[in-house]
């Protein structure tokens, strides 16, 4: 009975239920999205590291104390092994492409049953020159089949190699190498393979034939059967997505609270309308009980056809995100059991916000059927000892979170989110409340139909400011995220530029730098280039890393970044690391002697970051000393500084295709640093625009609705406007002022919330590290006004369109 | 017409003799607000009312009847005095004690919104019984809607329906669960005259041959003249009590209450 009544609700009044279900769906598919983008990632994940075991029978591994380029020769003489591939692997740096990065290399086996890929292009390698590539490698490469490449391995020389064919292996790993290759096993002459992969003549023996290799094995190799083997080696393959997922898990978070929020207020209204008919309920008979299970089976129905909804269209979505990263080769992957849950978080939140209303319905006293009383009477604006409740936890708050930009302690932080948030719920509706009041005063200046709207806003004032929570909730997590990723962009930035004097830098080991990588270096736009001498040196040992070599700058670039060499008097100055001093036992200005060009040379020693920035540890010294002293000098490197506030990733991108083209340097210097977290800060900026659509949606969808209901509710009234002579035009601008209220005055209280947590957030994650920076991402929180006065008025549409159909005559009739 | 049919075929009502109260109430007593704002809305009503007797109160606006009625039902609690509903006392029961008193042995018929706009006819007629858990005799739901003439529009939502099938509907309901007490407040309020008529004609019949309690607050002396006896309130007092009342007699008495001497 209670569900069919429920359920007779629901038909009669779907467009009611259409925000309820739209948040409903939005919450649920970003969960789903986050689990399915999760599994789907992790299984691809899992089958690349699987991949190359899941062709054979049995699998070597051969521990580190196996010295033997040879060891797995002994398996192949075992009765009933068919089969024996040694598995080779290599990490070189390739060059010669558009870019240089890191590259695996592995072996690809002889036995062509044992190869897990098959060539798309080209053919398979067979001499040790040629090797085959990921077809994602060759695109970031800017190179096709029939490339010659060059790969060094560690400080060895570097090895010309032609891509002979290329694979599409429907991967990309988040972390670890950049690109992937793959050669014939004479590519590896000399490596001792860590592993082999077997196959066997009868795979119904194949337990008895795993003792059996095992046993003929030497010490130190194990010998698997490969599906244990490849099971444990996609478990032992932790995916590099955690970092997304868990940023995926906060948007979800969020969504499914503004979700609550306009669910909560939509049930408030559609509980306030239906007094009577709950009155009605409670007078035949119906308890208390009976009465707010109606309801809450209402909020389950739609929270249901919410959440199934948003569960299959997160599904797709999270494939998507997977695919577009190129990590959804292993196919779709969702765990049934995750899904349900997501769905059940749908339902359940739907339940939860639906509680209060449902409470509320109870209290309607069943003769209440019998009278003729107003529907909905606005509730005053009371709850005094709410307010202080929620001022206390705003205080507490308050001292937390300045505890936690103080300390710099990031649990300090979030635990002063936490009350905050709780502070604010409990407080902000009334304070908002509150403020309508003058709000609506203000309104009445800009003319009748803000006016009116003013006084219809104050008029349902506890209704209104429950719609502004949910904007209130997501303009401050939009403005706290951009607000924290821009700061903190900006403070890593400034530590960057402090810590790295040289921005961007090249150095061979001690070969004299080819002139080409000069030029090039020089050619890059917004970098100020010189060209760095250096020399051998024997620094007195210090037991942790110590410098090999002198830089002798040029006097230009001294000036720019060492005056502290310039000091005349005493002993020349010597840069070096400050871990050497440190390791050393010296202090800042201590005498060292360093022996070069066959003799010594005394030096006062000076900590400096230049001395172990530049991507080698150096001791630095000024042109003229070494010259005097008659050194020898070599140029092996170049610096080059840029001015504040340049593009880090740009400059990187200039100087890694500098350096592809020449295998005898290194890159060093700022642009190799803060590569990751800038990338973390990039994807929290992008986050909060993404969430600010989500949050425009949600808070369209509860606006619409408690404009509309409120249209409904006022018919009267409005046709009483339209009978005295106001134009619908006029109409139109009284409920769209309303929604833009709404919207405005949520957005700004979000902002004044969102910028100060963002700004502590910020300081607590790096102010122990780098001095803070403050950026207020004004760019953004301008889009968020604009997008608060655009959501607004596309809220306002359908009430207003529905208001001014009212007819005139129906405010005379009853 | 559809009432002159009703009654025979209604299924046995727990007989109780006419002599045993079926509600009492014993110096009532409500006041609204405090101080000088305070409103005595019944002041010092004792009654009863027998098992199977039809009685009409009346009074003019804000003598007080509504608020009586209310009280007799449980749907509002005294200030002072006690009312008791079939051999239960409603002093200090619980909401739910009441509620399963009001769905058990209490129907409600009055004016207007009677009914849950989103249920259809059928559903509106069984909810009581269906919100009690107990079993819908479908037989007895069709000869009562047979009898009422609503038989072919229980598909129907109340918005489908006109004021007086609305108000047939309400009458069904509040019979199938075969109450000892009907509250009825302005029933034909909404109605053409001889749809009204019929609809006291049932009440009457409901009280005579299935020996149900009616207690029925009106304006209307015509309406009254189908009640065994009328009591008339005026400044929430009890003024007048007529037994078999004549549509003069009651129309003298109203006059003199509504025009003081």
């Amino acid at each position: 009975m209670i569900f069919a009544l429920a359920w007779s609700q629901v038909r009669a009044h779907p467009g009611r239920l259409l925000a309820i279900v739209a948040a409903v769906v939005l919450a649920t598919g970003f969960l789903a999205a986050t689990a399915t983008f999760a599994s789907t990632s992790d299984e691809g994940l899992r089958l690349t590291a699987a991949a190359p075991l899941t062709t054979a029978d049995i699998v070597l591994d051969a521990g580190d104390t196996v010295h033997d380029p040879h060891w797995y020769r002994a398996a192949a003489g075992v009765p009933g092994v068919r089969s024996v591939d040694p598995q080779y692997a290599r990490t070189v740096s390739v060059f010669g492409g558009a870019r240089r990065g890191s590259a695996n290399v592995q072996s690809i086996p002889a036995t062509p049953s044992v190869r897990w890929f098959t060539v798309d292009e080209g053919t398979w390698p067979t001499a040790a020159g040629q090797v085959v590539a990921d077809r994602r490698t060759l695109t970031d490469l800017g190179v096709g089949v029939g490339a010659r490449l060059d790969f060094r391995q560690g400080t060895g020389a570097p090895v010309a190699v032609v891509v002979v064919g290329s694979a599409d292996l429907g991967f990309r790993p988040l972390t670890g190498s950049d690109y992937r290759f793959y050669a014939a096993p004479s590519f590896f002459a000399g490596d001792t393979p860590p592993a082999a992969l077997l196959t066997v003549t009868d795979r119904d023996r194949l337990p008895a034939t795993v003792d059996a290799v095992g046993r003929a094995m030497p010490a130190g190799v194990t010998a698997t059967d490969a599906v244990a083997a490849s099971d444990a080696a996609a478990s032992r393959f932790a995916g590099g997505n955690t970092q997304l997922v868990v940023l995926m898990l906060a948007f979800a978070a969020v969504a499914l609270l503004a979700s609550i929020l306009v669910i909560a207020n939509t049930f408030q209204v559609i509980v306030s309308q239906r007094i009577r008919q709950v009155a009605l309920l409670r007078l035949v008979g119906g308890h208390r009980r009976q009465v707010s299970r109606v309801v809450l089976a209402e909020a389950a129905i739609a929270g249901t056809i919410g959440a199934v909804l948003g569960a299959v269209a997160g599904v797709g979505l999270g494939y998507l995100g997977a695919g577009l990263l190129d990590i959804n080769g292993g196919g779709l992957a969702i765990n049934p059991i995750v899904l349900a849950l997501c769905v059940l978080t749908g339902v359940g939140a739907t339940v939860v916000a639906a509680w209060a209303p449902a409470r509320r319905a109870t209290r309607v006293a069943p003769v209440r059927a019998l009278q003729e009383v107003a529907e909905a009477l606005p509730a005053p604006v009371r709850g005094g000892r709410r307010l202080v409740a929620g001022l206390i936890l705003l205080v507490l708050a308050v001292g937390v979170l300045g505890l936690a930009a103080v300390g710099t302690s990031l649990p300090l932080a979030l635990a002063g989110g936490v009350l905050l948030a709780a502070g604010l719920l409990i407080a902000l509706p009334l304070g908002i409340a509150l403020l309508l009041s003058p709000a609506a005063r203000g309104l009445e200046r800009f003319g009748v139909a803000a006016g009116l709207a003013g006084s219809n806003l104050r008029q349902n004032a506890r209704r209104t400011a429950s719609a502004t929570m949910a904007v209130v909730v997501g303009a401050a997590l939009i403005t706290g995220l951009a607000v924290a990723s821009a700061s903190g962009r900006a403070t890593v930035e400034a530590d960057l530029e402090a810590r790295y004097p040289v921005a961007a830098g090249v150095h061979t080991d001690g070969a004299a730098i080819d002139a080409r990588t000069v030029q090039a270096m020089a050619g890059i736009t917004g970098l100020t280039t010189a060209t760095v001498a250096t020399a051998t040196a024997t620094f007195p040992a210090a037991g942790k890393p110590t410098p090999a070599r002198i830089a002798a700058l040029p006097a230009e670039l001294a000036g720019r970044v060492a005056p502290e060499l310039s000091v005349s008097g005493g002993d020349p100055v010597l840069l070096v690391p400050g871990a050497y001093l440190t390791a050393r036992g010296l202090k800042d200005g201590a005498p060292l002697t360093v022996k070069a060009g066959g003799r010594d040379l005394r030096f006062t020693a000076r900590g400096s970051r230049l001395a172990d920035t530049t991507g080698q540890l150096l001791g630095v010294t000024s042109g003229e000393v070494l010259t005097a002293a008659g050194v020898r000098t070599v140029p092996t490197a170049v610096w080059g500084t840029a001015s504040s506030g340049f593009d880090r990733e740009t400059l990187a991108g200039d100087v890694n295709a500098v350096a592809a083209r020449d295998a005898a340097v290194e890159v060093g210097g700022g642009v190799t640093e803060g590569g990751d977290i800038m990338n973390v800060l990039s994807i929290l900026l992008g986050l909060s625009l993404g969430m600010l659509a989500v949050t425009v949606v949600i808070a369209l969808l509860g606006i619409a609705n408690l404009l509309g209901l409120s249209v409904i509710e006022r018919g009267r009234e409005m046709a009483l406007l339209r009978a005295l002579g106001t134009r619908r035009g006029r109409l139109r601008a009284m409920v769209a002022v309303e929604a833009v209220t709404i919207t405005l005055v949520g957005t700004v209280a979000g902002i004044v919330i969102g910028v100060p947590v963002g700004l502590v957030g910020v300081i607590a994650a790096v102010g122990r590290q780098a001095e803070p920076v403050i950026m207020l991402a004004w760019p953004q929180l301008g889009l968020v006004l604009v997008a608060a006065v655009v959501t607004g008025v596309l809220a306002s549409l359908a009430p207003a369109r529905r208001a001014t159909r009212i007819a005139p005559a129906q405010g005379l009739v009853r | 017409m559809w009432a002159a049919r009703l009654f025979p075929n209604v299924a046995t009502v727990t007989m109780q003799t006419k002599s045993s109260s079926m509600v009492s109430c014993h110096h009532l007593r409500k006041r609204y607000g405090t101080g000088d704002a305070a409103v005595v809305a019944v002041d010092g009503v004792s009654t009863s009312f027998a098992a199977g007797e039809f009685t009409a109160i009346m009074g003019p606006s804000g003598s007080g009847k509504t608020t009586l009625m209310h009280l007799l039902a449980g749907l509002d609690t005294p200030t002072e005095g006690e009312v008791s509903l079939a051999g239960t006392s409603l002093t200090g029961l619980d909401d739910r004690a009441l509620t399963d008193l009001r769905r058990d042995r209490v129907g409600f018929i009055f004016q207007a919104f009677n009914l849950l706009p989103t249920l259809t006819a059928e559903q509106n007629i069984v909810l009581p019984l269906r919100l009690a858990g107990r079993p819908v005799d479908r037989g007895r739901l069709q000869r009562i809607a047979a009898s009422l003439q609503i038989a072919d529009r229980l598909g129907h939502r109340p918005a489908e329906l006109s004021g007086g099938q609305q108000q047939r509907v309400a009458v069904a309901r509040a019979l199938l669960t075969e109450p000892s007490v009907v509250f009825a407040d302005e029933p034909t309020g909404a109605l053409d005259i001889a749809t009204g008529r019929a609809l006291l004609a049932g009440l009457q019949n409901a009280a005579r041959q299935s020996g149900q309690t009616i207690i029925m607050v009106t304006h209307d002396a015509a309406a009254a003249t189908y009640a065994d006896r009328v009591l008339i309130m005026a400044d929430g007092r009890l003024w007048e009590e007529l037994r078999a009342p004549r549509l003069e007699s009651i129309m003298s008495v109203m006059a003199s209450v509504t025009v003081p001497s």
